[in-house]
């Protein structure tokens, strides 16, 4: 566990397992990625509800008593937990490669060059993946692990646990006397 | 030998050592010498048989003169007391108590004149001689030294009269004694040893003052911090756990896939170009909408210190 050469720096204890060690930088298989689009899924899934009930809660406040439960047709939801998925994939994507879900399961999406993607292809990738969220099973099929969405923009998703970047915070002596 | 002053002067005066061990005898002139063999050879030769005659003939006449002794000592039809015999008897036992009674007399005189006359002549004696020369050649040291020490208590005595302190400290000034201990000495021993005779666990108890020691620690370490870390290592090995059971996941299935692929060939999951890039090299969700984003052209020129702390120590993200 202390391995100096680690991604984590000199000196410092490799706070990744030993088994997952082999894994890091390789593609993820179809179990760990529809773990983590699961996660997003349910996530903006419970984003899209929410949306519903703040909608619901507004309106009862503005008129209390002739209020109604607000009826949505069900293409709102999803026209709403569509543009609320791409925005975040993109957003995602674009910035750190991990969506929550990703992230979670120690998973990253690099470019072609396995650095980070341009905001126009994880707009499209984004695209993709909400469109045809299927593409990602092609991932078990596919030799190099990749899914559809990786085949058409060249991108990958690899196994990069987070690691803590920073030291421990300096000692709060005053937080002594509250323990 | 000299603290009489009598003999101060005396024993001040050098004398030339006469050699005490001599080792032939003096030699005379060979004329001397020869004249002398011939003489004794002669006188040996007469003599030896006169001598043999004369003790032949006293050992034969013996009985005649003890008898003839006897007789003269107490003749018969003699009073007793008028014989020789009682009277040598009285006369002997007369000597007799006067030479007991003079007898303490003459220890003593003799003593007194011995005193004197001891010093007078063992002084000149010794300084004439060379005694250690003398006891060297002629004494058994070892034998005397070996008696002597089977007599005395040697430890006793060096305690007694020896001055320890100065010659213990010479001779540590002298010598590394360090190194002598860490040479000759079986440390892992000597430790074992005294741990085995020692109750460690009591010997701290009385002596070592654990209240100040353990208020002492736990200024130092930050207790609050160390709970947090445990905590935060919990929920990490959940969520390591989690991740390593789909890794199998992926590998089951990749087997599974390829076999039913009748795949022979192992798959190409190594990303391209992939360094271990960390978190702290991307921006965030956050910089990017404050405008502090980085540049796009890659990691490396993406100013780190980007991470936030978390709860678990990682980096958020968005």
């Amino acid at each position: 566990m202390t391995d100096d050469t680690t991604p984590a720096g000199p000196h410092r204890l490799d706070p990744i397992p030993p088994r997952a060690r082999e894994f890091q930088g390789l593609r993820a298989g179809v179990v760990s990625r529809t773990a983590a689009g699961a996660i997003d899924y349910a996530l903006v899934a419970a984003v899209t509800v929410g949306a519903y009930l703040t909608v619901a809660v507004v309106k009862f406040l503005v008129n209390p008593t002739g209020y109604e439960l607000p009826t949505w047709p069900f293409w709102w939801f999803l026209v709403i937990g569509f543009t609320l998925m791409v925005s975040y994939l993109t957003l995602a994507f674009g910035t750190r490669g991990r969506t929550l879900g990703d992230r979670i399961m120690g998973l990253r999406v690099v470019g072609h060059h396995g650095t980070r993607m341009w905001w126009g292809i994880a707009f499209v990738r984004a695209l993709l993946c909400t469109a045809v969220p299927i593409g990602l099973w092609w991932c078990a099929i596919s030799r190099e692990n990749r899914s559809l969405q990786d085949l058409f923009l060249r991108t990958s998703v690899i196994h990069e646990w987070p690691v803590p970047v920073q030291p421990l915070a300096p000692v709060d002596r005053a937080s002594r006397g509250r323990l | 030998m000299t603290d009489d002053p009598g003999y101060a002067d005396a024993a001040d005066e050098p004398h030339a050592l006469v050699p005490a061990v001599r080792r032939a005898a003096p030699a005379l002139p060979p004329a001397v010498e020869s004249t002398v063999d011939v003489a004794v050879g002669a006188a040996v030769t007469v003599a030896r048989p006169i001598v043999g005659v004369t003790l032949a003939l006293g050992r034969a006449a013996q009985p005649f003169v003890r008898d003839s002794v006897a007789l003269l000592a107490h003749p018969p039809l003699v009073p007793e007391h008028l014989t020789l015999g009682y009277l040598a008897d009285r006369l002997g036992a007369r000597g007799r108590v006067v030479r007991r009674a003079a007898g303490d007399d003459a220890v003593e005189v003799s003593g007194q004149v011995l005193d004197v006359a001891v010093p007078s002549v063992l002084d000149p004696v010794l300084d004439r001689i060379d005694l250690t020369t003398l006891v060297i050649s002629r004494v058994d040291l070892a034998r005397l030294v070996s008696a002597v020490l089977d007599r005395m208590d040697l430890t006793e005595v060096v305690l007694e009269r020896v001055d320890l302190e100065p010659i213990v400290t010479k001779a540590l000034d002298g010598m590394d004694l360090t190194r002598v201990v860490q040479e000759r000495v079986d440390l892992g021993a000597v430790v074992e040893s005294a741990l085995d005779t020692i109750d460690l666990t009591e010997l701290v108890r009385t002596r070592v003052d654990l209240k100040s020691i353990a208020e002492e620690v736990i200024d130092e370490v930050d207790l609050p911090e160390i709970i947090r870390g445990s905590t935060t290592g919990v929920a990490t090995d959940v969520v390591d756990g989690g991740r390593l059971a789909a890794i199998n996941g992926d590998e089951v299935v990749n087997r599974i896939v390829d076999r039913l692929l009748l795949r022979r060939k192992a798959r190409r999951t190594a990303a391209a170009g992939w360094t271990g890039t960390d978190d702290d090299d991307a921006p965030t969700v956050t910089s990017m909408l404050t405008g502090d984003a980085a540049p796009e052209d890659g990691p490396d020129a993406v100013p780190a210190g980007e991470q936030s702390a978390s709860p678990t120590g990682e980096e958020t993200s968005g």
